[in-house]
């Protein structure tokens, strides 16, 4: 009877409700008994067998009774080696058929109708027999060998996942409906049959999804699983392919039809990349498939035959090129280059070797002619910018050697270079430019970086007796990316992650997790990345009071600081933009500078990691490249600020007196704080997204000054200066900070604090020394005045406290008046006495 | 009784020459496959009238056709021989369960 349970595409999918349950669970235990049985028959065949060879040699039975004995004995064998048969194919007088078959066919609609029944796997018709419900197939399959490697990839426990059953969780899906689900995810995952892995992957994302969110599952997790189960499953296939073709492939330089040529100039400056792959393991990764096939196709044509992979260095030309190799050997090629070579011409090799600019020039030309006349190479050239500049005086000659011989011998070439060497010496030469057919490989999507490092992490886990989870794989790629940025994706995830591998492995761990690599990052980089610990979520908490301790009498401005950098930390910011920016404006030495830079020692425990640009150096036009960057690559002096935001991408940038800047100056801020990133006098990206952003001014400091003197609260006369602000800054640039804050005057009582906080270092600094600094309530009172201008606030407390405290101290000392364990007192500033 | 008549006996006969047999076939098929490319038998007949190594004289065009020819022929000839061993290969798991039964009847 055939039950209707749904839509894929096009194809109406039914189920026979009835074998399923008359099949479902009777074949419990078949399996294993059938493999005991076989087993018994196996030695019984073996024993009629041996009774038989005995009596042969002892001549003690008939002719006719050893052919009797012999029949039975084959009856015995045949019968053995059904009884030891896989059940996955075929069981309870069943064929199981493959689902690989239909698949094609219900992708492209031309199904109308498909009976899912024959597609089940046993193991599953047994689960869906000896299980009454869905909680009880999820648990029963919970156990499984194989269900219990994909939970430990997605990091979850195997007992906190059976509790789910105790909660309230109420099933609105039929068996039916995830039967349905399954089919779909069987079909992506190109797995042979429904099997018990697709029903727990459908469970998981329709059924138990919410109750397993709060053990670390996501939507993104599954995704990622089903894609490596798809891999797994393809680099299987491919790699019996690969075992079964490899030996048919010659690993001479003749081809197959042996109508090609020796080449024994190359043969010395070369590698060939077909016999590595022929020699070697399948290594390749199936992320980069649509760049592969578009050089491929390339080559395959009757001309125009030469292939410039353009990336930069580490997203992934060298294994596309291995990945060629491998699919040649293997034969998903085009005829026209199923019997060719792929060799590697090493052009620094040959350089090295030669006597002279003219022996390398003829080794090139020899080289390049023998490729040609071969008629089964194709040639590989990586670094080619490098491979015709190998003098610049002899660049023109380089390019003539490989224009002449490509046009004369119809070379197909695959040839590699970056966007600065493509830019600088390959795009300039037209003639060369024209010859290639660009393939580009950008840097890739978080979703096929997770994919490369995925082909990587059964190496990894062998190598390391790791087991490596996805969310650490996850955090490889989403950390990876926002740090190191003079490395490209993928090769920074992969560099991550056998970094972490290498770590976990000594410090004994047999997991990998994303807490780990996150931690590997963090000491990598100095700055802690990722889920917020306890011990971070406290300092967060405490952040204000630290910063307060510090910056005095700016209550408001250290609050708006602080929510912007929780803010930020607690990742509800965009990633392509810097992690905070901030507008500091009002009078000057109230703290603006002071705050910034504890801002650089709180939030990336360090203050050097700060720079500061005094935006009134700033005035000429010309001065952009001081702050970018000038000149080519031989000559090229990096700019202040994008040189050290490249050497410290977790910085601090202070920029100071923002109002004096000059309107080109402004705009390439305004690029900064919009996109996240500036492009420097080289053409690099520098990217600003881990720096934080203290713009400073001291705009409207005299309203500030009146509106407080006048007893207006600070929200008042912030609105009032905000009102202002546009009169000086375009209001689309003001737009793109994330705060503007306000610093009021200091305040009679905030000067003395300074002051007290300043001598507080003065004290523990001597203490260093065994000496006591004692100061009296009017020398502070006498200092503070001192140390405060109207014009300048409390700029000069820290020369006043030098002039007067550390200069006569000093004084003291040396005089020898002043000795270790002795103590000085302040009554007032011209009251010193020794105690 | 039902099941374990269709684990048991029936089954056997459907996994024998529906299921192995498949297996038994793409086996032969790789294995007639693999000697075919050893030989490589279709790049020789497909050039038959190109010279070896790309020598282009006449007496290296002469003797590359005669090369091929020699090849081609004792290629055949194993490639023959091999078919033939394969198809007996074949007829012999195909009466492989039936065999014993031969054997009574003729000894009985």
């Amino acid at each position: 009877m055939l039950k209707k349970i749904g839509l894929v595409k096009n194809t109406e999918i039914v189920i026979d409700e009835s074998f399923v349950k008359e099949v479902s669970g009777k074949e419990m235990g078949f399996e294993f008994l059938d493999k005991i049985l076989g087993f018994l028959v196996c030695v019984l065949g073996y024993i009629v067998l041996f009774v038989m060879i005995d009596g042969f040699l002892s001549h003690s039975i008939s002719k006719s009774s050893l052919n009797i004995f012999l029949s039975v004995a084959i009856v015995l064998f045949i019968y053995s080696v059904y009884l030891f048969r896989s059940h996955d194919s075929f069981s309870f007088g069943m064929i199981r058929k493959n689902l690989n078959n239909v698949s094609i066919l219900i992708s492209n609609s031309t199904l109308k109708q498909l009976n899912i029944s024959p597609y089940i796997s046993n193991g599953l018709l047994n689960e869906l027999g000896r299980s009454s419900d869905i909680f009880e197939l999820f648990t029963h399959l919970t156990n499984h060998f194989d269900i219990r490697e994909i939970l430990l990839r997605l990091n979850l426990d195997k007992n906190e996942i059976k509790d789910i059953k105790d909660s309230s969780l109420e099933i609105k899906m039929s068996l039916d409906e995830i039967l349905l689900k399954a089919l779909e995810i069987s079909i992506y995952m190109e797995r042979d049959h429904i099997d018990s892995v697709s029903v727990y992957i459908a469970l998981l994302e329709n059924v138990f999804n919410s109750p397993l969110e709060k053990y670390g599952l996501n939507q993104k997790y599954i995704n990622a699983l089903k894609l490596w189960l798809q891999n797994t499953g393809r680099l299987q296939r491919y790699r019996e392919i690969y075992l079964r073709k490899r030996s048919f492939k010659p690993t001479t330089t003749i081809n197959r039809a042996l109508t090609s040529r020796y080449s024994p100039n190359l043969i010395n400056y070369s590698t060939d990349l077909t016999v590595t792959a022929i020699k070697g393991n399948v290594m390749f990764s199936l992320a980069r498939d649509k760049e592969i096939n578009a050089v491929i196709e390339n080559l395959s044509r009757s001309n125009k035959t030469a292939v410039l992979l353009l990336g930069e260095p580490g997203i992934g030309k060298s294994t596309l090129i291995k990945s060629i190799g491998i699919r040649m050997v293997i034969e998903q090629v085009p005829k026209e280059i199923r019997d060719m070579r792929l060799v590697s011409f090493n052009f620094s090799k040959a350089f090295a070797l030669s006597k002279g600019l003219d022996d390398y020039k003829s080794i090139i030309q020899n080289s390049l002619e023998e490729a040609g006349k071969a008629k089964n190479i194709i040639l590989v050239i990586d670094d080619f910018d490098q491979f015709i500049n190998v003098r610049a005086d002899f660049v023109s000659e380089i390019v003539g050697l490989f224009v002449k011989a490509y046009e004369e011998f119809n070379l197909k070439v695959i040839a590699t270079s970056n966007r600065e060497g493509f830019s600088r010496y390959i795009s300039s030469q037209k003639a060369l430019a024209s010859m290639f057919s660009v393939v580009e490989l950008t840097e890739p999507s978080e979703e096929v970086s997770i994919q490369v490092l995925l082909d990587k992490t059964l190496s990894l886990e062998k190598k390391y007796s790791l087991q490596i989870s996805f969310d650490a794989l996850v955090s490889a790629v989403k950390f990876g990316s926002r740090v190191m940025y003079e490395r490209t994706m993928p090769e920074k995830g992969i560099f991550i992650l056998e970094k972490a591998c290498l770590k976990a492995n000594a410090e004994k761990h047999k997991e990998l997790t994303s807490e780990f690599v996150e931690k590997v990052i963090s000491e990598q980089i100095g700055v802690r990345v990722g889920k917020l610990s306890v011990e971070e979520s406290k300092e967060l908490d405490d952040l204000e009071a630290t910063i307060s301790a510090k910056i005095l009498g700016q209550k408001e401005a250290v609050m708006g600081v602080v929510n912007a950098i929780k803010r930020s930390r607690a990742e509800l910011t965009s990633n392509k933009k810097p992690l905070a920016s901030f507008l500091f404006y009002g009078p000057t030495g109230v703290g603006k500078t002071e705050l910034a830079k504890t801002i650089a020692d709180v939030f990336f425990s360090d203050s050097k990691r700060l720079i500061k640009i005094d935006l009134g150096e700033y005035q000429e036009d010309d001065n952009l490249a001081r702050l970018i960057g000038k000149g080519d690559s031989s000559n090229f002096v990096g700019g202040e600020l994008t040189e050290f935001v490249r050497k410290n991408p977790f910085s601090v940038v202070i920029l100071d007196e923002i109002e004096k800047a000059k309107p080109r100056v402004l705009d390439l801020f305004l690029q900064l704080l919009d996109e996240g990133y500036l492009t420097d006098g080289a053409g690099r990206k520098v990217v600003f997204t881990n720096t934080i952003i203290v713009a400073t001014s001291n705009v409207g400091s005299k309203i500030i000054a009146d509106s407080i003197a006048s007893g207006e609260t600070y929200k008042q006369t912030a609105k009032r200066v905000e009102a202002e602000l546009p009169n000086v800054f375009k209001v689309e640039f003001l737009n793109r900070f994330d705060k503007l804050v306000m610093f009021k005057p200091l305040l009679r009582i905030d000067i003395e604090e300074i002051a007290n906080l300043i001598l507080k270092e003065q004290i523990k600094n001597l203490k260093d020394k065994g000496i006591d600094l004692i100061y009296s309530k009017q020398f502070l009172s006498e200092i503070s005045d001192l140390g405060y201008d109207p014009v300048y606030g409390a700029r000069s407390m820290r020369r006043a406290v030098q002039d007067n405290v550390e200069s006569k101290i000093a004084e003291l000392i040396v005089s020898g008046k002043l000795k270790a364990g002795g103590s000085v007192e302040f009554k007032s500033l011209k009251d010193v006495t020794l105690t | 009784m039902k099941i374990l008549f269709q684990n048991y006996i029936s089954g056997f006969i459907v996994w024998w020459y529906l299921v192995n047999l498949v297996e038994i076939t793409k086996l032969l098929y790789f294995f007639w496959w693999g000697i075919l490319e050893s030989l490589k038998l279709p790049e020789m007949l497909t050039n038959l009238f190109i010279p070896l190594y790309q020598d282009e004289t006449t007496l290296g065009k002469v003797i590359s056709f005669f090369i091929r020819l020699i090849w081609i022929t004792m290629a055949s000839v194993v490639t023959v021989v091999v078919s033939v061993f394969i198809f007996i290969v074949f007829v012999i798991y195909l009466i492989l369960p039936f065999l014993p039964i031969f054997i009574l009847i003729y000894n009985a």
